[in-house]
C-alpha cells in the first residue's frame, strides 16, 4: 500500500517539477514550484517526519516562494525578444538530456527491481516508535550532537551567502561611491 | 675535520666560483679570474688534506627514497677517490693558472674561466660519487661542461662542428651507459656502489654471468665513448678545436679520465665477466695499436698529442681488464701529469708561433723556447716510457699486468704499441729539437711568461719524480706493491729505446729522410693518414644514412605533420570559434556535457 | 579546551574574517583591512603549524577529523592563503571600491576549504564545500570590467552548482544504501556496499564536485573561462588554494573506498577515472597549445594537472597518495609563481595576453627568472619539484602496472613542453611592446613570496626526501583512520 503511495507522490512531485521548468510565465512556474515543495511535505509526513514536514510548508512553501514571487513581479521579467538561435531549442535539448541522464542511471541501477523504501528510512521508523520520544526533541538532540559541525557551518555559509548577495548586489558610480537610490533616502 | 664537510668544500667551491663568475661578473675579467683560481686553489687544498687524511668511511645521505628504490648522495672516501680526486684538483689548478697567460687576449676571459670552473665541479664531483646515478650526473656534467669548452670559440665553424662531435659521440656511448646503470637499478633495487660492489651481497652475487657481461658491457659503452676507444675515438682528435689549456685538462685528469676512472670503480663487476674482460682487452689493444700508427704520420703537434692519448687510455683499460687495478690507476695518475705537462708545452709553442704543425715550429726556432722543449722532451721521454721517468714505472706495471694475466699475446702487441710510442713521440721530438731547415736565427724567439712556465716547470718535475707514488698509492689503494725483476723489465725498456733509436733514424739523424718507415709502404700510409677511414665510413655511411632520413622526414614534415599541424590547428580555430561563441553565454553546454559524461559513467559503473 | 586548540586554524580564520568584516563596516581605509587580514592569515599559518602534530575530534565522534594529513593540507591551504593575500595589497583589477572586500571573502573561503579537508561526515562536507565556493563566486563579480566579471561568475556559479547538485545527489544514493553519513560508518559498512553498483555510482556522483574543483574532465570547462575573467589575485586564489582542498577531499574519498581491497567494483570506478584522467590531460595540453591569454593557458595547463593528479589517484594506494601530496605541495609553489608574474604584469590590465610577457627579461629580471623557474617546474624539468613530482606521480602508476596511462600521461607531458616554453620564449627572446616597456618593480612582500616559493620549488625538486616523508607520514595517518 505505502509503495502505491509513494508512487503516486513521486509522479506529482515530477509532473509539478516539470511544470516548473516548462511553463513561459514565471509566476506559474514560482506556483508550480510551491507544489513540489507541498509533495515533498507529504512525502516526509509519510515517512513520519511530521516535523519536517511541518518546516518545509511553513519556511519553503510560506516564506521562501513568497519572496520569489515577490523578486519576480519586482523584476518585471518578460519573455526576451529575440531569442539567440541556441537558446530557440534549448527547452527541447534540456528535456531530452534530462531524460537521458534519468534513463541512464536508471538502468544503471536498475531502479524497476528496487524497492521504493530505503533501509535507511526503515531503520528510521523502527528507531522512532522504540524510543517514543517526540519526532522535534530527537532531532534537535541530533542537531546538537552528532551534527554539530554541520549546524554551525550552516549558520556560517548563510551569513556568507547574505554578504555576499550584498556586495554582488550594491551599485557604484565611475568613482566608486556607492549609489544611494533616491527612495532609500526619503 | 669530518672529510664530508672537507669534501663538499672542495666540490662545490668551483660551482660557486662558476655561478658567481657568470651571474656577477661578466665585465670584471680579473674579479672573475680571481674568483676561479681562487676556487680552483681551495679545491687543491682540500683535496690534498682529503688525501692525508687518508681513506675512511663513505658518507652518504638518502637523497629519495620511494618504494624499494632508494637513491643516495654522498662521497665515497677510498684510496682511488682521494688520491685521484687530488690529482683532479691539482691539475685542473695548474690549467687554470697557465690559461692566465694563455688566455691572456681573449675577450671572453670570464666565461672560459667560469666553463673551468664547472667542468672542476663536473669532475670533482663525479670522482667522489658514492651512488651510480649521482655518479651518471655528474659524468654527464662533465661532457657537458667539455661541449662548451671544445666548442669555445663557437664563432669557428670548426670549433662547433668539433664541440657537436664530441657531445654526440660521447651521448651514444652514454645511451649504453644509461641503460646499464637503469637495468642495475631495476635489477638489484639499489645504486650504491659500495653496496653494490660487496662481495657477498653485491650485484655479482644476484645475477647470472651472462646478465652480468650484459650489464658491465652497457657500462663500457659509456667507458668507449668518454675515453675514446674505437670506434667511438674519433671525437678526441677534433676536440684539438678548443683551447689548448682545455685539451690539456681533457686528455689528462678530466673527460676522458673519467671513462678510466669508472672501470676502476667498477672494477670487480667487470672481473667477475671474463666476456667482458676479452671484450674490453681486444678494444683497448685494438685502439692503441690504430692510434699510434695513425699519430706516426700526423704533424699536428696536438693531433699527435691526442692519438698518444687515445693509445694510453687503451693502455690502462687493458691493464684494469687484465685484474691490475693498480697499473691501470697509476697508469691513469701519472699519464695524467705528462700529458698535461706535453699540452702545457705544446701550447706554449701554439701560443708563440700560432701554428700547430710541428715541423714549422721546428723550423721557426721552436727549441730556443728551452723550458717548453725541456718540459716537451722529458714529458716526451715520459711518454716513451723511458726509465726513470714517471711514464717508465706505470707502462712498465700495465706490461706486467698484461703478462701476469697471462694475456701474452695481448702483452705482445701492448708491447708492439709502446714501440710505437716511442717511436712516434721521439719523431715529435726531434722534429722540434732537430729541424731539418732551420730558418734565419729568429732574435724574437723567446720563452714564454712565467704564469705559463710555472705549471711546465711543476710538471715536469712531477714527471721526473712520479715514479716515487707507487708505494705510497699502492698503500692507500690497499694493493700489494709488485715487484719485478730487472729481467722482466727488459723488453719493455729494448722496445721504448728501439722506438727511440729508429725515430732517431728516421727523423733526427743529419741525413734523415724524415718519411718515416711507414712512408716506404704507400698502402699503409695512406691508411694511417686518413685515419683507418673511420671518419670517412661514418661520414659515408651516416651522411648516407641522414640523407635519407631527412628525405623521408621531410615527405613526413611537409605530407603528414605539418599538413596534420594545419589540419589540426584548422580544428582547433573552428572549435575556438566554437568556444567564443560560447562565451556569449552557451553555459549549458558545458553543464550537459559534464552530466552526459557523468551519467555515461555511472550507467558503466552500476550496469557492469 | 582541547577541542578548541584543535580547530584553532579554522577559529583563527574565521574569526579573523569577522575581525575584517568590523572593518569593513567601520570604513577603515583599504590598506587597514588588508593588514588585519594578512596579520590573520599568518596567524593562521601559526595556528596550523601549532597544531600540526595534534589527533583528534573536536566534535561529536565521527564527524570531523584532525590528523596529520588534515593539518598538513591545512598548512598548505594556510600558506597558500598567506601568498595570495601577498599579491593583493595593491589594487589588483577590480572595481575600485570592491576590493576592500576581497581580503574578506578569501579568508571565509579558505576557512571552508580548511574545514573540507578535515570533515569525515557528508553534510559537513558538503556544507565545507558549500562555503569554500559562495565566496568565490561573489569575488569574480567584482572585476574592474563589469560585463567580464559578471559573465565569467554567473557560468562558474552555475557549473559549480551543478557540479554540487550532482554531488549532493551522489550522497543522497549513499546515505540511502548506508543510513548514515557518517565516513567510518560508511567505512565499515564497505564489505556489503561495496558490492552494489549502486554505491560506486553513488561515490562517483560524489566526487564530481570535487572532481569541478579541480577542473577534471567533464567539469573542467569553467577553469579557463573563470581564469581568464577573474581579478587576477581571486584568479590566483581558485588555481591554487582551493585545489588544495579538492585534492584533500578526493584522497580522503579514496581512502575510505577502500586502498588496498580494492575490490572488483572499484576496478570499475577506477577505470571509469582513468578515462577522466586520459581526458583531461588531452584535451587541457592540446587546447593549451593555441591560448594567447597567459591566464587561460594556466587554466588549460590546470586541465592537464589535474589529469596528472587523477593517473596517481587511481592507482588506490598509498604511494599513490603520498606522491600526490607531494606533487599537490610542489604544484602550488609552481603555480602561484606563474599567477605572481601574471599579477605583477597585469597591474593594469584587465586580463594578461602572453604578449604581454614580451622582454619581461629586460623588464625585471627578478619576475624572469622567478618565471622561469615556475615554467620550468610546470613542465617537469629537473631540478624543480615539477620532475621528481610527477616522477612520482607516474611512478605510483607504475607500480599498479598502468603502464599505457603513464606512456599516455609522459606523452601528454611532451606536448605540454611546447606551450610552456613559447611563454619563456616571450619572455625571454621577444622585445617588450611599445605601450609596456617600463621597469616592473614588485613590492618586497611580493619579492620575499616569489623567493619564498622559488625556493620551494627547488628545494623539493632537489632533496625531496623531507617533504616526502611527511607527505608519507601524512598517509599513514590518514590510512590509519579507516
Amino acid at each position: 500500500m505505502a509503495l502505491v503511495i509513494y508512487y503516486v507522490l513521486f509522479g506529482i512531485t515530477v509532473l509539478f517539477a516539470l511544470g516548473v521548468l516548462f511553463n513561459r510565465n514565471t509566476v506559474r512556474s514560482a506556483i508550480c514550484l510551491v507544489g513540489v515543495m507541498a509533495a515533498l511535505a507529504v512525502n516526509y509526513l509519510i515517512m513520519r517526519q511530521e516535523f519536517v514536514a511541518f518546516i518545509q510548508i511553513v519556511v519553503y512553501t510560506g516564506a521562501i516562494m513568497v519572496l520569489f514571487l515577490f523578486v519576480i513581479m519586482l523584476l518585471n521579467l518578460r519573455e526576451p525578444e529575440v531569442m539567440p538561435w541556441y537558446l530557440r531549442k534549448a527547452r527541447f535539448w534540456g528535456g531530452a538530456l534530462s531524460l537521458v541522464f534519468f534513463f541512464t542511471l536508471a538502468l544503471a541501477v536498475q531502479v524497476w527491481t528496487v524497492s521504493g523504501v530505503t533501509p535507511g528510512a526503515i531503520e528510521n521508523e523502527a528507531f522512532i516508535k522504540e524510543s517514543g520520544t517526540p519526532e522535534v526533541i530527537l532531532l534537535s538532540t541530533l542537531m546538537i550532537t552528532k551534527y554539530v559541525a554541520p549546524f554551525i557551518l550552516t549558520s556560517i555559509l548563510l551569513l556568507v551567502a547574505v554578504i555576499g548577495a550584498i556586495v554582488m548586489a550594491k551599485r557604484y558610480d565611475e568613482d566608486g561611491q556607492e549609489i544611494i537610490s533616491e527612495e532609500e533616502v526619503s | 675535520m669530518n672529510p664530508a664537510i672537507l669534501a663538499i668544500v672542495v666540490i662545490f667551491t668551483p660551482l660557486v666560483a662558476f655561478a658567481t663568475a657568470m651571474l656577477f661578473c661578466m665585465k670584471a675579467h680579473r674579479i672573475a679570474q680571481g674568483l676561479i683560481l681562487g676556487g680552483g686553489a681551495v679545491s687543491v687544498v682540500g683535496a690534498f688534506l682529503l688525501l692525508l687524511g687518508g681513506p675512511s668511511e663513505t658518507q652518504s645521505i638518502v637523497w629519495l627514497s620511494s618504494g624499494s628504490l632508494e637513491l643516495s648522495f654522498g662521497f665515497m672516501f677510498d684510496g682511488l677517490s682521494l688520491s685521484f680526486g687530488a690529482v683532479v684538483a691539482l691539475i685542473t689548478f695548474l690549467v687554470q693558472v697557465y690559461s692566465i697567460g694563455y688566455m691572456h687576449h681573449d675577450p671572453a676571459k670570464t666565461r672560459y674561466f667560469a666553463l673551468l670552473g664547472l667542468f672542476g665541479w663536473a669532475m670533482l664531483g663525479f670522482v667522489y660519487a658514492v651512488d651510480l646515478l649521482q655518479a651518471l650526473i655528474f659524468w654527464e656534467l662533465v661532457g657537458l661542461a667539455s661541449f662548451f669548452l671544445i666548442g669555445f670559440w663557437y664563432e669557428k665553424p670548426s670549433a662547433s662542428a668539433a664541440a657537436r662531435k664530441a657531445f654526440l659521440l660521447t651521448r651514444i656511448g652514454d645511451t649504453g651507459l644509461l641503460i646499464g646503470i637503469l637495468l642495475i637499478i631495476n635489477i638489484s633495487g639499489m645504486a650504491h656502489i659500495p653496496a653494490l660492489l660487496d662481495a657477498e651481497t653485491g650485484l655479482t652475487t644476484m645475477v647470472s654471468e651472462g646478465t652480468l657481461t650484459l650489464l658491465v658491457l652497457l657500462i663500457f659503452m659509456g667507458i668507449m665513448g668518454k675515453s675514446a676507444q674505437f670506434p667511438l675515438h674519433t671525437w678526441l682528435p677534433d676536440a684539438m678545436e678548443g683551447p689548448t689549456p682545455v685539451s690539456a685538462l681533457l686528455h689528462s685528469a678530466t673527460m676522458v679520465a673519467a671513462g678510466v676512472f669508472l672501470f676502476a670503480r667498477l672494477h670487480p663487476l667487470f672481473m667477475a665477466s671474463e666476456t667482458a674482460i676479452l671484450v674490453v682487452l681486444c678494444i683497448a689493444i685494438f685502439t692503441a695499436l690504430m692510434s699510434a700508427t695513425i699519430a706516426m704520420v700526423e704533424t699536428d703537434l696536438k693531433k699527435v698529442l691526442a692519438y698518444s692519448s687515445i693509445g694510453q687510455l687503451a693502455f690502462m683499460l687493458a691493464a684494469l681488464a687484465a685484474g691490475g687495478l693498480l697499473a691501470g690507476i697509476l697508469h691513469l695518475i701519472l699519464h695524467a701529469v705528462f700529458k698535461a705537462l706535453l699540452f702545457l708545452c705544446a701550447g706554449s709553442y701554439i701560443h708563440h708561433f700560432e701554428t700547430n704543425d710541428m715541423r714549422e715550429i721546428g723550423r721557426r726556432g721552436g727549441r730556443r723556447m728551452r723550458w717548453t722543449t725541456a718540459g716537451l722532451v722529458i714529458g716526451g721521454a715520459s711518454l716513451a716510457g723511458l726509465p726513470p721517468l714517471a711514464g717508465f714505472f706505470s707502462k712498465e706495471e700495465v706490461l706486467a699486468s698484461l703478462s701476469h694475466g697471462g694475456y701474452h699475446l695481448i702483452w705482445f702487441l701492448a708491447l708492439f704499441a709502446a714501440f710505437l710510442t716511442a717511436y712516434y713521440t721521439f719523431r715529435m721530438v726531434f722534429f722540434i729539437i732537430l729541424p731539418d731547415r732551420p730558418l734565419e736565427a729568429d732574435a724574437t724567439v723567446h720563452d714564454s711568461s712565467p704564469v705559463i712556465l710555472g705549471p711546465i716547470i711543476f710538471l715536469t718535475i712531477a714527471t721526473v719524480l712520479g715514479g716515487l707514488i707507487l708505494g705510497p698509492l699502492a698503500a692507500i689503494l690497499l694493493l700489494d706493491v709488485p715487484h719485478h725483476s730487472l729481467l722482466s723489465m727488459l723488453p719493455a725498456i729494448l722496445c721504448a729505446l728501439a722506438g727511440v733509436f729508429v725515430a732517431w733514424w728516421d727523423f733526427g739523424r743529419s741525413r734523415a729522410t724524415r718519411r718515416g718507415f711507414v712512408g716506404a709502404v704507400p698502402v699503409l700510409h695512406r691508411l694511417f693518414s686518413r685515419k683507418w677511414y673511420v671518419d670517412d665510413v661514418y661520414q659515408a655511411v651516416f651522411a648516407r644514412f641522414i640523407q635519407l632520413m631527412a628525405t623521408v622526414l621531410h615527405r613526413v614534415e611537409v605530407d603528414l605533420l605539418d599538413g596534420g599541424a594545419d589540419r589540426l590547428a584548422d580544428v582547433t580555430r573552428w572549435t575556438g570559434g566554437w568556444t567564443a561563441r560560447l562565451q556569449s553565454g552557451w553555459v549549458q553546454a558545458y553543464i550537459a556535457s559534464g552530466v552526459v559524461v557523468v551519467a555515461l559513467a555511472g550507467y558503466f559503473l552500476g550496469s557492469r | 579546551m582541547a577541542n578548541v586548540l584543535l580547530i584553532l586554524p579554522e577559529l583563527t580564520i574565521f574569526l579573523a574574517a569577522i575581525l575584517v568584516f568590523k572593518c569593513l563596516i567601520l570604513g577603515l581605509s583599504v590598506l587597514h583591512v588588508w593588514r588585519v587580514a594578512f596579520a590573520g592569515s599568518l596567524l593562521g599559518l601559526g595556528a596550523c603549524l601549532i597544531t600540526l602534530g595534534m589527533t583528534g575530534e573536536p566534535f561529536h565522534p565521527g564527524i570531523y577529523r584532525v590528523d596529520l594529513f588534515s593539518q598538513l593540507m591545512k598548512t598548505v591551504i594556510a600558506a597558500a592563503l598567506v601568498l595570495v593575500l601577498v599579491l593583493s595589497d595593491s589594487p589588483p583589477v577590480m572595481r575600485r571600491d570592491a576590493w576592500r572586500e576581497l581580503p574578506f571573502f578569501l579568508l571565509l573561503s579558505s576557512a571552508g576549504l580548511m574545514m573540507m579537508t578535515s570533515a569525515t561526515e557528508l553534510i559537513t562536507l558538503y556544507l565545507a564545500l558549500e562555503l569554500s565556493a559562495f565566496p568565490v563566486y561573489a569575488l569574480i563579480v567584482l572585476h574592474r570590467d563589469r560585463r567580464m566579471g559578471s559573465e565569467g561568475a554567473t557560468k562558474y556559479m552555475l557549473q559549480g552548482m551543478v557540479a554540487s547538485a550532482v554531488t549532493l545527489y551522489g550522497m543522497s544514493f549513499i546515505f540511502g544504501l548506508s543510513g548514515t553519513t557518517y565516513l567510518s560508518e560508511i567505512a565499515a559498512a564497505l564489505p556489503e556496499l561495496g558490492s552494489q553498483p549502486l554505491f560506486w555510482v553513488g561515490l562517483l556522483l560524489l566526487l564530481a564536485g570535487f572532481l569541478f574543483k579541480l577542473a577534471l574532465f567533464p567539469f573542467h570547462f569553467w577553469a579557463p573561462d573563470t581564469y581568464f575573467s577573474s581579478p587576477h589575485p581571486v584568479a590566483t586564489f581558485i588555481a591554487t588554494v582551493s585545489k588544495v582542498a579538492a585534492i584533500a577531499v578526493l584522497c580522503r574519498m579514496v581512502a575510505v573506498a577502500g586502498w588496498n581491497e580494492a575490490s572488483i567494483d572499484g576496478e570499475t570506478l577506477r577505470i571509469v577515472l582513468i578515462v577522466l584522467a586520459v581526458a583531461a590531460m588531452t584535451l587541457g595540453n592540446l587546447a593549451a597549445l593555441v591560448q594567447k591569454d597567459f591566464k587561460r593557458l594556466l587554466g588549460y595547463s590546470a586541465i592537464a594537472h589535474a589529469g596528472y593528479i587523477v593517473v596517481a589517484l587511481q592507482a588506490f594506494s598509498s604511494l599513490g597518495h603520498t606522491a600526490i601530496v607531494f606533487y599537490t605541495i610542489g604544484y602550488l609553489a609552481m603555480t602561484w609563481i606563474c599567477f605572481m608574474v601574471a599579477c605583477e604584469v597585469g597591474r593594469n590590465r584587465d586580463t594578461v595576453p602572453v604578449s604581454a610577457l614580451a622582454g619581461l627579461w629586460q623588464r625585471s629580471p627578478m619576475l624572469a627568472l622567478c618565471l622561469l623557474i615556475g615554467i620550468f617546474g610546470l613542465t617537469g624539468l629537473p631540478p624543480t619539484v615539477g620532475f621528481i613530482g610527477k616522477w612520482f606521480l607516474f611512478s605510483a602508476a607504475l607500480e599498479d602496472g598502468q603502464f599505457l596511462l603513464v606512456l599516455i600521461a609522459a606523452l601528454n607531458s611532451a606536448v605540454a613542453v611546447y606551450y610552456y616554453m613559447r611563454v619563456l620564449r616571450v619572455a625571454y627572446l621577444l622585445e617588450p611592446a611599445k605601450e609596456d616597456t617600463g621597469i616592473l618593480a614588485p613590492s618586497p612582500l611580493v619579492v620575499t613570496g616569489a623567493m619564498v616559493a622559488c625556493l620551494v620549488v627547488l628545494w623539493m625538486g632537489v632533496a625531496p626526501n623531507y617533504f616526502w616523508e611527511i607527505a608519507a607520514e601524512a598517509i599513514v595517518a590518514l590510512g590509519a583512520t579507516y
